[in-house]
């Protein structure tokens, strides 16, 4: 049985400078490579840009916040608008009719 | 100076494939072919660099239509290259095709040389370099495919968090989670292969 104080560092090291130089140490590729490529890539045939909706969809969502927000900011203002000049018109309509009138001012009071 | 102004970007190459033009593949293939070969035979048994780099520019042609330049080409094939070369050790753990030996006594020795004083002289070794490297495949071959590829990219490579989660699509809690057990998996695997 061997026993032996463990050093991280140390192992570290060995095997980081092992692993570093399998990069260099590695064969050279066949001078086929580049053609075995392109034979494999000339078999799948071009490939063209087709939109994907779903990406599309997303980048376009975040640039319609804005315009959304300040749709909904229109709408309120308007609605807003609109309500004023109900009531108004309410009050036109009571104004034409006295008895109504009358009981609305009573049921007031 | 004027030579480089007159060869084509690399946008207008990408530009021109999604055109139906594939021949054009061929400026990229030469381009980036050194690139990715360094990548590919730091991961994988030498033996299967040359078939792997094909997967990876295969690959790479086929995903060109989900390319968005934000990070360069280079740094986008870098990612296929690494993805490729962690499935490949995914379809290789599943069907488990490496032997899955012990330890020699020359490989204990050189890490109990390793872990004594003389390491720094060890270190320069020609002989020395053979057996670290087959320790470390050894341990390597133990791992599961996700360790493995974490140990590589962040405690062999140096790689941070972040920069591992993005290679291997992982998150960053992931991949440092993974990157400490990895770590004391092999840790306990050495300190096992030199008590025995």
């Amino acid at each position: 049985m061997k026993s032996s104080k463990w050093d991280d560092i140390k192992v570290k090291q060995a095997l980081k400078a092992a692993y570093n130089a399998k990069e260099n140490n590695g064969p050279e590729v066949s001078e086929q490579f580049e053609a075995q490529v392109m034979r494999r890539v000339r078999t799948l045939g071009p490939i063209y840009f087709s939109p994907d909706y779903f990406s599309l969809f997303e980048q376009y969502f975040w640039r319609l916040v804005p315009v959304t927000a300040a749709l909904i900011i229109v709408l309120v203002a308007w609605t807003i608008q609109f309500d004023f000049t109900s009531e108004f018109d309410l009050a036109t309509i009571f104004m034409n009719n006295p008895i109504s009138f009358d009981l609305i001012q009573q049921l007031l009071i | 100076m004027r030579e480089n102004h007159s060869k084509p970007s690399d946008d207008e190459i990408i530009r021109r494939i999604l055109g139906g033009d594939v021949n054009a593949f061929e400026h990229l293939l030469l381009k980036y072919q050194e690139q990715v070969l360094k990548i590919v035979r730091k991961h994988i048994p030498y033996g299967q660099v040359e078939e792997t780099a094909q997967d990876v520019f295969v690959r790479a042609y086929q995903s060109l239509p989900t390319f968005k330049g934000k990070s360069g080409f280079l740094q986008w094939l870098s990612v296929i290259a690494v993805r490729t070369c962690y499935d490949f050790w995914r379809k290789r753990y599943r069907t488990r095709e490496f032997a899955m030996s012990t330890l020699t006594e020359k490989h204990q020795d050189w890490l109990e040389k390793i872990i004594s004083d003389q390491s720094s002289r060890l270190f320069n070794e020609q002989s020395s370099q053979k057996e670290a490297r087959e320790v470390l495949n050894w341990a390597l071959n133990k791992l599961s495919a996700e360790d493995r590829m974490v140990l590589e990219l962040v405690y062999l490579e140096g790689l941070s968090g972040k920069e591992a989660a993005e290679f291997l699509g992982w998150s960053i809690a992931n991949v440092k989670i993974r990157s400490h057990r990895s770590r004391k998996k092999l840790r306990k695997l050495l300190e096992k292969s030199i008590e025995t």
